[in-house]
């Protein structure tokens, strides 16, 4: 992620093949590091990690979220898993609705950030607005957009005032998780605009200024300069969004409640009902850890394919 | 602003088209706000069945407000707020400049570690988390609101990411005149890291701030509620009182609103202060 | 208002009885001395209500507290969609209130805690006798009562009397059978463009707003949910597809909509099967001129509809607290404070000398003639099946019927898989 300026991989730790850990790192940089680290890693490993793991050994039971008894059952919930055609729509389901979060969080996200990364009047008014949404609970923002979909909202009456054939948004399966593709890169724009922003700020002007001067046109400087040095923050972007795709909840609940038959029906929503619904606490954690799985999994070929991996681990 | 004047490119044309892009998207945002504020001042008859409002209910967020104690709410979720962004800009930026300048053992298999616990669902770890806090008996206080959120990795991730832009040399030459790292970290990496500060610190209070099943979980009566908790009340087991929660939902963000504002300065003239440029 | 005072108060009280930080638990201060009667005991009650229940809960708790020296009764409201989480969580660390009140429907799931203290033995058997004996199915399990009614409602007709004038309809006349409910919504159609009548067509995150009623329907056709021993599927049968293909019908003609629930209320619906909170909700200010009837039933069936309301539940604890919730519980369940809660919320009384008597059956034609369908339909009401496994057999029989009112699959196809999916959940595959 360090690519924005001098890639630091000249000193990776990689490269001095054979040396004892005593040559390898500076003893009073280790202590140093330790101390850094602690209070991060104390809090973190005690209510993060430590419950992680505990909620992994639940994946492996029959536990029902009411009961003391917690019956092992080894991987059970992870075979009935793949037998599971529930699981499997609403696996298709939510790796639609990420693929689509993520590309237009990072197309909608750069494109804001770029529009606001020059002098411009009224700037920090655009910022604000961007912003709002962000700011608005999810809840909030879910009906305001369920109602503006509804069969009758205000986005049909636009329609049929420009001549167009309405469309019943949340009542088909496909244009439902449009709808609520759209409504989660919404909510999430200013967010994901800021990030960028603050990644276009720090990128060093004169290089920008000396592509200007070769006569470089305004989008082959977006496409030749600016996305490939924001890559650092790319990665960040699509990881983000992939985490906010599989663990949605609170607006499919509120915007569908995962209809129309089972069309957004994605992950996070199954875990939730399974675990608090249902009372298959197990089977809802073996969801968990089937999705954690398969996102690391992204994330890993990710961090590879930007070239994360080798600046980013040095 | 006063570069228009000087430059021969085509800015203007290029303002213009960027003023309409940024208006254009800006409606999508405003639309659904004002039907949010319509719907706030409207009696409940009326929320679905009309655009417009027939008359104006200015005591609805009078009403919202009264529905419960929010008072004592919004000093919960403020005090809650705080104390998480603090946490988050301490313990977070200290860890972050670790992995970012510092050589220890381990170093890559913990930071993916810590990379993957941001991927696990929070239901799988909320019960787990919940336990231990009670054990340590503090449903009920601020504690159990505050300490198992002041650090998380979201902020290590993205501060790591900001660390490691800075130039090595503007390190090196402070650690030439003999500071230490604690020194260099307080004295010369903090500063030049403002934005990204600013940064973190937004998005800790955003989630600090409309965070909802947590703070559920560890309280038990008004004393310690937050506010989303008060809005939560809103949607009710019969019926959603939408003027209300609309109401409630837009005095309870402006909070967070002004504190944006506060802090995007920081986050945008911070970085053009820095040296980091050019 | 009322709920600031009671903060005041109760963080007084709060002060004296650490119990109040530790709700219910053993930790409780009472419980630790020998002359517990003596000691102050505070009884934690969670639940869901909300606006005026919540406020009319919260007085009468006030009000028995201040008559009962040396027991504070606090009320604490949870917003409903958690409530079951946060009973799961403190389960599961030994941190539950003294009592609940939930959904019926979620009584035999918290049950499997094995945390419920049996009620028999501690409240009044006079009381219990005088409950509506369909409303104590839930929660009994064999000779023991683990929850007790405390409140409850049904589903009725409710209807849009703007739509039915524009319609050229009476809007005095509402439906009494299927085959009349058909005809006026076709009407509505007709003249308004409008569908007739909206039905619950998608399953959701749960499946029960599907599910509870669309079996008012297939008991009217004489039909069953699930076996006497709530171990089979049992709507798999002519009653079930006469009910189903009523369904279908009316969304194939276009006289309901095929959308999210929520039509009648926009008021771009003629009608719709709505609980009798309804009435009270909308009374003050509604948003069209509504009517309320029975439910209408197929000419060769029978009446019924699904009850629906909240049951309360002691958690143990220690003797005095169970003692203290129980004896609460009696006080609530007193004519005079079933009257009240009744009278003030617009939820049916759940005894018999309550809804019998004259002086609320004249309150009921004064002050709220709207809710007469309702306390008619208190004869015919029935409950749901009695079982743990309730919440999955119901998501399991919508998600598959949600199929045949999408119109992708035909009636019989469509109960059939519905049949294999629910008796799967009920084996404990599923």
């Amino acid at each position: 992620m360090v690519a924005t300026t001098a890639p630091t991989v000249g000193r990776s730790v990689q490269e001095p093949v054979r040396r004892s850990v005593r040559d390898r790192y500076s003893r009073r940089e280790v202590l140093t590091a330790v101390g850094f680290l602690v209070p991060a890693l104390v809090i973190l490993g005690t209510f993060v990690i430590y419950p992680i793991v505990s909620g992994g050994f639940l994946s492996l039971t029959s536990w029902n979220g009411f009961g003391t008894a917690q019956q092992f059952v080894g991987l059970d919930n992870y075979a009935r898993m793949l037998a599971d055609h529930e699981f499997w729509n609403s696996l298709l389901v939510t790796v639609l609705y990420a693929g689509g979060v993520s590309v237009l969080s990072v197309a909608s996200g750069l494109a804001i950030a770029l529009l606001l990364d020059a002098p411009l009047r009224g700037l920090a008014v655009y910022r604000g607005i961007y912003f709002l949404p962000v700011v608005t609970s999810s809840v909030a923002a879910a009906i305001v957009w369920r109602y503006m979909l509804d069969s009758s909202g205000v986005l049909n009456r636009l329609l049929t005032a420009i001549g167009l054939p309405t469309v019943d948004w949340l009542n088909q399966r496909w244009t439902a998780l449009a709808a609520l593709t759209l409504l989660t890169v919404w909510k999430n724009l200013g967010f994901n605009a800021i990030l960028y922003l603050t990644a276009l700020q720090a990128l060093p002007v004169s290089l920008t200024e000396a592509a200007q001067l070769d006569g470089a046109t305004l989008w082959q400087r977006i496409r030749w300069m600016t996305i490939p040095l924001l890559r650092p923050m790319t990665f960040f972007v699509v990881v983000q969004a992939l985490i906010t795709a599989f663990q949605s909840f609170d607006l499919v609940y509120v915007l569908t409640g995962g209809g129309p038959t089972g069309g957004t029906e994605v992950l996070g929503m199954l875990m939730y009902r399974y675990a608090f619904k249902l009372g298959q606490f197990g089977y809802g954690a073996a969801i968990a850890f089937a999705s954690l799985a398969l996102m690391l999994g992204v994330t890993l070929v990710q961090w590879r394919a930007t070239g994360s991996g080798e600046s980013d681990l040095a | 602003m006063s570069s228009t004047t000087s430059r021969p490119r085509p800015v203007r044309w290029g303002t213009a088209a960027r003023h309409t892009l940024l208006i254009l998207g800006s409606a999508t945002v405003i639309v659904p706000f004002v039907w949010m504020f319509l719907t706030s001042v409207k009696k409940r008859s009326e929320v679905f069945t009309r655009l417009w409002p027939t008359e104006w209910h200015w005591e609805n967020y009078v009403h919202a407000w009264q529905a419960a104690p929010f008072e004592r709410y919004y000093l919960n979720s403020i005090v809650m707020t705080v104390g998480i962004v603090v946490g988050h800009l301490v313990l977070d930026s200290l860890a972050a400049y670790a992995f970012a300048r510092l050589r220890f053992p381990a170093k890559n298999p913990i930071f993916l570690l810590l990379l993957a616990t941001m991927m696990v669902p929070q239901f799988v770890t909320i019960i787990p988390a919940f336990s231990l806090v009670v054990q340590l008996h503090w449903t009920d206080t601020y504690w159990a609101l505050i300490v198992p959120r002041l650090a998380d990795v979201f902020g290590i991730v993205l501060l790591r990411q900001y660390f490691s832009t800075i130039p090595k040399e503007i390190e090196e030459a402070a650690r030439l005149d003999g500071c230490g790292r604690v020194r260099t970290f307080v004295q010369v990496v903090i500063p030049l890291s403002s934005a990204s500060l600013a940064t973190l610190a937004i998005f800790a209070m955003l989630f600090a701030w409309n965070d909802f099943l947590w703070p559920l979980l560890v309280t038990n009566g008004d004393e310690m509620r937050t506010i989303q908790i008060g809005l939560a009340a809103f949607q009710g087991r019969y019926a959603t009182s939408w003027n209300y929660l609309m109401a409630g939902t837009l005095t309870s963000a402006i909070p967070t609103i002004v504190m944006f504002l506060i802090f995007q300065r920081a986050l945008i003239r911070g970085v053009a202060g820095t040296g980091v440029k050019g | 208002m009322l709920r600031k005072t009671a903060l005041a108060s109760s963080i007084a009280i709060g002060l004296l009885t650490v119990a109040a930080c530790a709700p219910g638990s053993t930790a409780s201060t009472s419980a630790t001395t020998s002359g517990a009667a003596a000691k102050p005991v505070t009884v934690t009650v969670w639940h869901y209500w909300d606006g005026a229940n919540a406020d009319t809960f919260q007085a009468m708790a006030d009000q028995y507290s201040k008559s009962h020296p040396g027991v504070t009764v606090k009320a604490v409201n949870i917003p409903s969609s958690d409530l079951i989480t946060k009973i799961q969580t403190s389960a599961k660390t030994d941190t539950l209130p003294s009592m609940a009140i939930m959904d019926l429907v979620s009584v035999p799931q918290v049950a499997q805690t094995g945390k419920l203290v049996d009620l028999k033995p501690l409240v009044d058997p006079a009381t219990m006798s005088d409950i509506y004996p369909a409303l104590l199915d839930f929660g009994k399990d064999g000779d023991k009562q683990y929850a007790v009614p405390v409140s409850t409602n049904n589903l009725g007709y409710m209807y849009n009397k703007d739509l039915y004038k524009q319609a050229g309809l009476n809007p005095d006349q509402p439906p009494k059978t299927w085959e009349e409910l058909q005809a006026q919504a076709q009407q509505i159609k007709d003249k308004t463009g409008k569908p007739g009548v909206e039905l619950f067509t998608q399953a959701g995150d749960s499946g029960e707003g599907l599910t509870w009623n669309f079996q008012v329907s297939l008991w009217q056709a004489g039909g069953d949910f699930l076996s006497a021993d709530n171990k089979k599927a049992a709507f798999n049968t002519p009653a079930g597809k006469k009910a189903l293909q009523f369904w279908v019908d009316l969304l194939n003609k276009g006289l309901a909509p095929r959308t999210q629930w929520g039509a009648f209320e926009k008021g771009t619906a003629g009608g719709a099967q709505e609980g009798s909170w309804m009435v009270g909700i909308w009374a003050s200010d509604p948003p069209f001129d509504f009517g309320t009837a029975t439910v209408p039933y197929p000419s060769d069936g029978k009446p019924a509809t699904n009850m629906g309301g909240e049951r309360a539940v002691v958690f143990t604890s220690d003797e005095a607290t169970q003692k203290a919730s129980a004896d609460f519980l009696t006080w609530f369940l007193a004519p005079e404070q079933v009257t009240s809660w009744s009278e003030k919320t617009g939820m049916l009384p759940v005894r018999k000398a309550v809804g019998d008597s004259d002086a609320y059956k004249q309150w009921v034609s004064s002050t709220q003639p709207r809710l007469q369908p309702f306390v008619d339909q208190l004869a015919t009401a029935k409950s749901r099946p009695n079982t743990p496994l309730y919440p999955q057999v119901s998501l399991a029989f919508a998600k598959q019927i949600e199929k045949a009112l999408a119109g992708q699959v035909s009636v019989d196809d469509a109960l059939k898989a519905a049949e294999t999916d629910v008796n799967a959940a009920l084996s404990g595959a599923k």
